[in-house]
C-alpha cells in the first residue's frame, strides 16, 4: 500500500509539529479493567467450580448425600491476528520528510516519518485490540444470534438486540459482549435488563435497573469488585445527568475529580467506559470473571519495521498478537440491553 | 378464559406470545397484566421481531 494523501514539494519551511490523530488510550490494559491471562500459546483450560450444600436434619444414622459439586472446563485458544502495511519512503523525498533523510541517493529513510507517522502504528493497534476485545463478533456468532427465537424474559435475547447485532461488522474474534450474549453454542446465561436508548434524562434510572439486579454477593466482593462496563458515550451522559441546566443539582453519579477522565461510580460501583459494540449495551460483572487472554500483553504495543527484500526499498510495518475474550460465571453477569 | 401468556416470564418466547395473542392487539391483551412501560417496550421489541423475521 502506497503512502496516500496530499503531499507538497517542500519550499521554504514546514511547521514542526505534525498534527497527529487523537486516539483512545487502551485503558482496559493500562488501568487493569479486567483480568489478564498471559503466556497462553494455544488451548488452555479454564475451570469454573460450584458447590451447592444442603442442610439435613441430624438423625444419628447414615444420611443420603445432598448437594452438588459442579466443575465446568472450557478450552480457550486465543486467535492470532496480524496487521501489515507496506510503504515506499521514496514517495516522501520531495516533501517535508525529505529534510530528515541522510545524504546519498540510497538513503530515503526519514527519521521524522518514523517518529511521527510510523509511531502512530502501535497506539492504533492497541486501540483496535481494545475495540476487538469488547466489541468484536465473528460471523459465526452473528449467524447463531440471528437464528435465536427472541423473547422479553430471562434466558432469551430481545429482538432489538438481535437487530443491533445484525448491524455489527463481523470480525475475527468474539469480544466480551458477544461472549456474554452467546457462548458455548447457546444464548448467554446473563441476567437480563431490557434496554432502551440511554440519554442524560434516563441514564440514572437505567443504571438503577442494572444495579438492582447485580447479585448481592458480587457487590459484597471487595477482592474482585463488580464494575459496570459501559459505552464511552455514557460518561458524558452521566456528567450531564449530574449537572442539568436549570435543574436542582443532582448527584446520581459520583466522580472522583473534575478531570475529563475521572473515575465514575454509581452507588459505589465503578462504571468503566469501554468500546462496547454499540451505545445500547452495558455489562456488570466482577473483574475476575472477564478476562483478556493472550500470549504476551505487550504484543499490542510492539511493531516491527523492515525491508521487504534486500534488493528493494519497499518497507513493511507489522504487528502480531493473540487475543481471546472470556466471560466466566456468566449467570452472575448483568447484561443491559441483552 | 385462556391463561395469560406473560412474555416477560422465563421460557416464554415471542412465538409463544404471538400465538396466545391471536388477533388481539398487544395493548388489549396485556392491559392490567403488564405495566404501561412494559407494554410500550414490548410493542417496540415486537416490531424488531417482525422486521427481523421478514428479512
Amino acid at each position: 500500500m502506497a503512502i496516500a494523501g496530499t503531499q507538497l514539494d517542500i519550499r521554504g519551511k514546514a511547521i514542526e509539529p505534525i498534527l497527529e490523530e487523537v486516539l483512545f488510550a487502551n485503558k482496559t490494559i493500562a488501568d487493569g479493567y479486567v483480568t489478564f491471562n498471559t503466556d497462553i500459546k494455544a488451548g488452555t483450560i479454564f475451570t469454573e467450580a460450584n458447590v451447592d450444600v444442603t442442610a439435613q436434619a441430624y438423625t444419628g444414622s447414615a444420611l443420603s448425600s445432598a448437594g452438588s459439586m459442579t466443575i465446568n472446563d472450557r478450552i480457550i485458544t486465543p486467535t492470532k491476528l496480524e496487521y501489515k502495511q507496506t510503504f515506499l519512503q521514496e514517495a516522501l523525498r520531495a516533501g517535508r520528510f525529505g529534510r530528515s533523510m541522510n545524504p546519498g541517493a540510497f538513503n530515503i529513510e526519514s527519521s521524522e516519518f518514523g517518529s511521527t507517522v510510523l509511531a502512530q502504528y502501535a497506539p492504533n493497534i492497541s486501540q483496535d485490540a481494545e475495540n476487538i476485545f469488547w466489541g468484536g463478533i465473528t460471523s459465526a456468532t452473528k449467524t447463531a444470534i440471528a437464528a435465536l427465537t427472541p423473547g422479553a424474559g430471562q434466558l432469551a435475547i430481545t429482538a432489538a438486540t438481535q437487530t443491533a447485532v445484525a448491524s455489527l461488522t463481523a470480525g475475527l474474534v468474539d469480544g466480551v459482549f458477544a461472549k456474554a450474549l452467546y457462548d458455548q453454542s447457546a444464548v448467554g446465561q446473563y441476567i437480563k435488563v431490557t434496554g432502551t436508548t440511554v440519554t442524560s434524562a434516563n441514564i440514572a434510572a437505567e443504571m438503577a435497573k442494572i444495579y438492582a439486579v447485580i447479585p448481592p454477593e458480587n457487590l459484597a466482593d471487595t477482592v474482585s469488585p463488580t464494575a459496570i462496563y459501559c459505552p464511552r458515550a455514557w460518561r458524558q451522559l452521566a456528567r450531564i445527568a449530574n449537572n442539568s441546566v436549570g435543574a436542582a443539582q443532582q448527584v446520581n453519579f459520583e466522580f472522583d475529580s473534575m478531570a475529563a477522565d475521572a473515575k465514575c461510580f454509581y452507588n459505589g460501583v465503578e462504571m468503566l467506559f469501554v468500546p462496547t459494540p454499540n451505545n445500547l449495551m452495558a455489562y456488570a460483572q466482577r473483574k475476575a470473571a472477564v478476562s483478556w487472554n493472550t500470549d504476551l500483553l505487550d504484543d499490542v504495543n510492539r511493531f516491527e519495521v523492515g525491508k521487504l527484500v534486500n534488493d528493494g526499498d519497499v518497507q513493511f510495518v507489522r504487528t502480531i498478537y493473540t487475543l481471546a475474550a472470556n466471560v466466566g460465571q456468566a449467570t452472575k453477569g448483568v447484561l443491559y440491553g441483552g | 378464559m385462556d391463561k395469560f401468556v406473560n412474555p416477560f416470564e422465563m421460557g416464554v418466547n415471542y412465538e409463544h406470545f404471538l400465538k396466545a395473542l391471536g388477533a388481539k392487539t398487544i395493548k388489549t391483551y396485556c392491559k392490567g397484566k403488564l405495566t404501561d412501560e412494559q407494554i410500550e417496550w414490548l410493542i417496540n421489541d415486537l416490531k424488531h421481531y417482525k422486521l427481523n423475521k421478514n428479512k
